[in-house]
């Protein structure tokens, strides 16, 4: 399966920020979205999420050759500030999710299971989510988006707001996982990226470019993906 | 001096930025103005002295309006000697406006990017917008005061005086509030509202209350009075001088929540915060509840306070006011006979009591600050038939907290007509009866179809559409305009229920039109 960007553009007033990307993601790897402040991570998944409107180009699933538009379903967003409905616990807002999304989903756990498998501690899955640090919230978010076990799993900066135990825990569940979702992951800390990520994807100028390790070592490697993203012939 | 140029330079940009992102925010013109205004010289210079120029007149025509709505109008009802009121008033109210009005205290935009963010010395800031306040405020009060207030026939002694005492009453006032500040460390910002209430309390009841019991400050007592002012003014001006706590001042003034509305994440910080504290946790029952109706039963039992209890509350004190009303026609005929007459013909006043009570407005602004907001994130909670599920769910709850003050008035208006001596044509009682509850529905499926479709917010929760707002504000009036709407009840309220009818119809078609397009955040 294949997730197919075609030459999307989008721009805000006359600012282009995307100008004809085009990609092929696939399932059963982690792709690291590299981009500078301001370079259009964020516009590029919103899109893909349907979130804005494209002005330009197209993108669809392709499985086994058949083209076919994204649905629903196919999609999990992880926004880099976690929102959560704050009025609910984290058992609520779950037990809520999975009413909700009950026929789409493959496998049935408890509640308890979910809450494990996400290591979210058991005195806080009775607690109002108000009252959740960020990192908690984040856990949550990350855990209805992945349960409902979309496709496609955008992730917005995930990582930058867990502390070093549990970013720990979550690149390994993200490694755990990854054999059955398209995993696209932004960034722009250079180390995650090349740490969990199986292909770097450069968004430079508004066009998406990947930048293969071939053979190159990590310091090599890292000085290519900087003239990339300068905008230097590597 | 240089730096109260720079503030001014700076406070005026702001303003003209202010005006030029609000233009590009309205529908139409937003096309016509493009972003690089912001930058552009001429046009940008043009829109700087327009704000100038406008603010100018403001200053001085506020001067005009203060004088004539707040002392000039009360001193033709009040008894006893014009000028003598005149300066009983005007007095008080100076004293108090030293204390609310002070600038040193006023936690602006324009302190919290020259002191905070551009680190301008704290002092000389402080000063020099001082007297550059107090200025602008004897020259804006001259033209005022010698044109209404010699008009009025006050002395021109007094008005003369009435600058003087006033920059005097700022100076002690200023000076008082420093002092308090050094001594307790506490916050001592005007928009406190303890203070604000306390003062202004005490400086009406003082300012219009004497004349009323004749005790009021007599013209020569305000002459010795602005004498006496005198020394006060020169020991708080060297204390204004001497002082060293302005740099603490605004660290405290300008840091404390909310105060810095300026910066749009924090308004929307503070603002999202205020709606979070009104979640209550505890024992919710949701019974065997699923999916969407579980979602939104906890929504509303965790808003009881602002939902459920404040609709109960509402509900016992209409109950309270109905007895009262009950009461009072039992002992009076001459009221009696007028609580027929606007039982049988001015229905259409209760189409703002019915607008007033309905909690439409506060369930769908907290449905978005507490839920909304970030359920809208999640993309399965935006599909079509998600968004209309839940939209039935809460339309049913809507109006089941607005029927608990509706069912009040719905039982207590025809409760009236009949112990007030009834009426030949009994149709009356039902259809006051019905036609309330077809306003508490009406005004339930008005606010939130409106939220469905106009769905204003954006992630940061700042409000995007002006369609939004429009509609809200024509509501008000319209709703504010049936007060002088006379009508008899069997036509009107036949009317009422015809058209909240035909509008619940219209409205819910157009939800479920629309709604699962309109509904998300906006961009």
């Amino acid at each position: 399966m294949k997730l197919v960007l075609e030459q999307i553009e989008k721009k805000f007033d006359k600012k282009e920020v995307l100008r004809g990307a085009d990609f092929t993601f696939e399932k059963g790897k982690i792709y690291g979205l590299l981009g500078r402040n301001g370079a259009g991570k964020t516009t590029l998944f919103n899109c893909i999420n349907e979130d804005i409107e494209i002005d330009g180009g197209s993108f669809y699933i392709e499985e086994e050759g058949i083209k076919r538009p994204i649905i629903s379903e196919d999609i999990g967003y992880v926004l880099s500030t976690p929102v959560v409905p704050e009025f609910l616990t984290g058992r609520e807002f779950l037990k809520f999710f999975i009413e909700i999304n009950a026929q789409k989903m493959k496998e049935s756990k408890s509640l308890d299971e979910y809450f494990d498998f996400m290591k979210i501690e058991e005195e806080d899955r009775d607690k109002l989510m108000k009252d959740y640090s960020h990192g908690m919230k984040n856990k949550m978010q990350m855990l209805v988006n992945i349960i409902g076990s979309p496709t496609i799993l955008l992730l917005d900066e995930p990582l930058t707001s867990f502390d070093v135990v549990v970013a720990d825990e979550m690149k390994k569940m993200l490694k755990e996982i990854k054999k059955d979702h398209i995993l696209i992951f932004s960034t722009h800390i250079m180390e995650l990226a090349l740490d969990l990520c199986d292909e770097i994807v450069i968004l430079n100028q508004g066009t998406l470019e990947a930048i293969p390790k071939e053979n190159l070592d990590n310091e090599e490697f890292k000085e290519k993906i900087i003239d990339t993203l300068r905008g230097e012939e590597g | 001096m240089k730096t109260l140029l720079v503030s001014f330079r700076l406070s005026n940009t702001y303003g003209a930025n202010t005006w030029i992102y609000r233009l590009r925010r309205l529908p139409v013109i937003k096309k016509l103005i493009p972003a690089s205004l912001y930058g552009c010289g001429g046009l940008k210079k043009f829109v700087y002295i327009l704000y100038v120029i406008l603010k100018t007149i403001l200053a001085f025509g506020s001067k005009f309006l203060y004088l004539g709505l707040m002392i000039l109008l009360p001193l033709s009802i009040l008894p006893g000697d014009k000028a003598g009121n005149f300066v009983n008033i005007f007095f008080f109210l100076t004293a108090m406006g030293a204390f609310t009005n002070t600038e040193l205290f006023n936690p602006t935009k324009a302190k919290y990017y020259t002191v905070v963010l551009m680190r301008t010395d704290a002092k000389s800031y402080a000063l020099s917008s001082l007297w550059w306040f107090l200025a602008k405020n004897v020259v804006t009060w001259i033209p005022a005061v010698l044109i209404l207030g010699m008009q009025a026939g006050i002395p021109l002694g007094v008005c003369l005086l009435v600058p003087v005492v006033m920059t005097e009453w700022k100076l002690a006032g200023s000076a008082l509030m420093l002092k308090y500040f050094d001594r307790t460390g506490r916050e001592v910002s005007e928009n406190n509202l303890k203070l604000f209430f306390s003062v202004t309390g005490a400086g009406l009841l003082l300012g219009y209350g004497l004349p009323w019991i004749r005790a009021g400050l007599p013209v020569q007592g305000f002459y010795l009075a602005a004498a006496l002012l005198i020394p006060c003014a020169v020991c708080s001006l060297r204390i204004l001088i001497k002082s060293k706590s302005y740099k603490r001042l605004y660290k405290k003034i300008l840091n404390l929540n909310g105060l810095i509305f300026g910066v749009q994440e924090n308004a929307a910080a503070t603002q999202q915060k205020a709606y979070l504290s009104k979640i209550s946790s505890g024992e919710v029952r949701t019974g065997n509840k699923k999916g969407y109706d579980y979602f939104n039963e906890l929504f509303i039992q965790r808003h009881r306070k602002i939902l459920t209890h404040s609709a109960r509350k509402t509900a016992y004190i209409l109950v309270v006011i109905l007895a009262g009303v009950l009461l009072l026609s039992q002992f009076n005929p001459k009221a009696s006979r007028g609580i027929n007459e606007v039982m049988l013909n001015f229905l259409p006043y209760f189409i703002f009591v019915m607008y007033l009570v309905n909690k439409g407005a506060v369930v769908t602004q907290a449905m978005f600050m507490n839920c909304d907001h970030s359920m809208l994130a999640y993309r399965f909670y935006r599909q079509p038939d998600a968004v209309l599920k839940l939209f039935k769910v809460r339309l049913l709850t809507l109006i089941k907290i607005n029927m608990i003050p509706a069912a009040v008035i719905a039982c207590g208006l025809p409760l009236l007509l009949f112990i007030t001596g009834g009426t030949e044509n009994p149709l009356n009682y039902a259809l006051l009866f019905v036609s309330i509850l077809a306003m508490a529905v009406f005004f339930s499926v008005h606010h939130l179809v409106i939220y469905y479709l106009l769905q204003p917010y954006n992630v940061n929760m700042e409000a995007k559409s002006s369609a939004y707002s429009i509609v809200n504000g024509v509501t008000y009036f319209l709703c504010y305009m049936c007060i002088k709407f006379q009508a008899p009840t069997i036509i009107f309220a036949s009317l009422t229920i015809l058209f909240s009818a035909l509008y619940i119809g219209a409205a819910l078609f157009l939800v479920y039109r629309y709604a699962p397009v309109r509904f998300c955040l906006k961009q």
